[in-house]
């Protein structure tokens, strides 16, 4: 009788998830955890996260967004439709940096309105208003879609908008903020650097919209993932086996 | 796939008010939830009274919502829009 390996020989990789990044993985919303999401119809009324059980809600039918198995390219996502639909954490968890501290937003997102849709669009949001919130947006510049990470100073909003991606449909965006700069990144081409001590609030975090006390900026798309690492404990294998793992939602 | 608005004229809070009070009520009855609300009420970027429409292309279990006749027939002056012009941030 032919023996099989149950096990195979040392070398096969193992499966990485983003929870080998240990304490450096501070929250992680995945579309794909059905058991974390409620919702009835198909609508979302709740969204937990895998690593504190970090609650997004949303009471109001009409302004619930809609999880389906297959939304994301085949993939279980959850659909914004840029009207009114939004999910809403508050206030912001303990653990989650706010102020000038570093943080790193990623996100994988499917953003689907077109480029004569000028309106400004949020995936995934903290803080409070623009001046003290940090966002990762959809923006229309120079005719094309393009991704822009905002973290407001406490003044004013500041951005960084990243010209190397035509931000339609599916993307893999990771706002990199630290005590002085930030930069947003978009399948791993970088956004232009803003030199910017952020000053973020920590009224709420939000997915599909602002963080704004009454939400606007809808985002009219799918979202599979929204994470937040501490990348003051990272290296640089962690940031590449976290882009290999988020690529493969695409 | 969007949601539609429907937006009063300035002062018209009274019929936003009625509509939105019958859309939940009828919301209550789609989704076998009586403690289900259907819609926020908001003022837009222009002080105009708005809530969510209660129609297409609104789904509920994959199935379109048709707008209840108890519900148009409170629209009044209300127009159904896709977008408002959103408030100033407030903090």
């Amino acid at each position: 009788m032919r023996r099989r390996r149950l096990f195979p020989a040392l070398g096969y990789p193992s499966l990485w998830t983003p929870l080998a990044l240990g304490s450096s993985l501070l929250a992680w919303w995945d579309a794909e955890r059905s058991d974390l999401i409620t919702q009835a119809g198909g609508l979302v009324s709740s969204w937990r996260d895998v690593v504190g059980g970090y609650d997004a809600v949303q009471a109001v039918g009409g302004s619930q967004p809609i999880w389906s198995a297959t939304s994301f390219n085949g993939r279980p996502g959850i659909t914004g439709d840029g009207t009114d639909d939004e999910l809403t954490l508050a206030p912001v968890p303990a653990a989650i940096p706010i102020g000038a501290n570093a943080c790193e937003m990623w996100a994988v997102v499917s953003q689907a309105a077109l480029v004569a849709d000028a309106t400004l669009r949020m995936a995934f949001s903290y803080g409070n208003t623009t001046a003290t919130a940090r966002n990762i947006q959809r923006v229309v510049d120079t005719g094309n879609n393009r991704a822009r990470g905002n973290s407001g100073d406490g003044a004013s909003a500041r951005s960084s908008l990243n010209t190397a991606v035509d931000f339609s449909t599916r993307h893999v965006v990771r706002l990199r903020i630290d005590l002085t700069a930030f930069q947003c990144d978009v399948d791993q081409q970088a956004g232009a650097v803003s030199a910017t001590a952020s000053n973020t609030a920590s009224s709420r975090l939000r997915f599909f919209a602002s963080a704004a006390a009454t939400a606007a900026n809808f985002w009219n798309g799918g979202v599979n993932t929204g994470l937040l690492v501490d990348p003051t404990q990272m290296s640089s294998s962690d940031d590449d086996n976290l882009y290999a793992y988020l690529n493969r939602r695409l | 796939m969007a949601n539609k608005l429907i937006v009063w004229p300035v002062g018209g809070e009274a019929g936003r008010n009625a509509y939105a009070d019958e859309a939940d009520a009828q919301w209550k009855i789609i989704t076998g939830n009586p403690s289900a609300i259907w819609t926020y009420r908001r003022e837009d970027g222009l002080g105009r009274p708005y809530c969510a429409y209660l129609g297409p292309p609104q789904t509920y279990g994959g199935v379109v919502v048709e707008a209840p006749p108890s519900c148009e027939a409170l629209r009044g002056d209300g127009e159904v829009v896709d977008l408002v012009p959103p408030p100033d941030e407030e903090e």
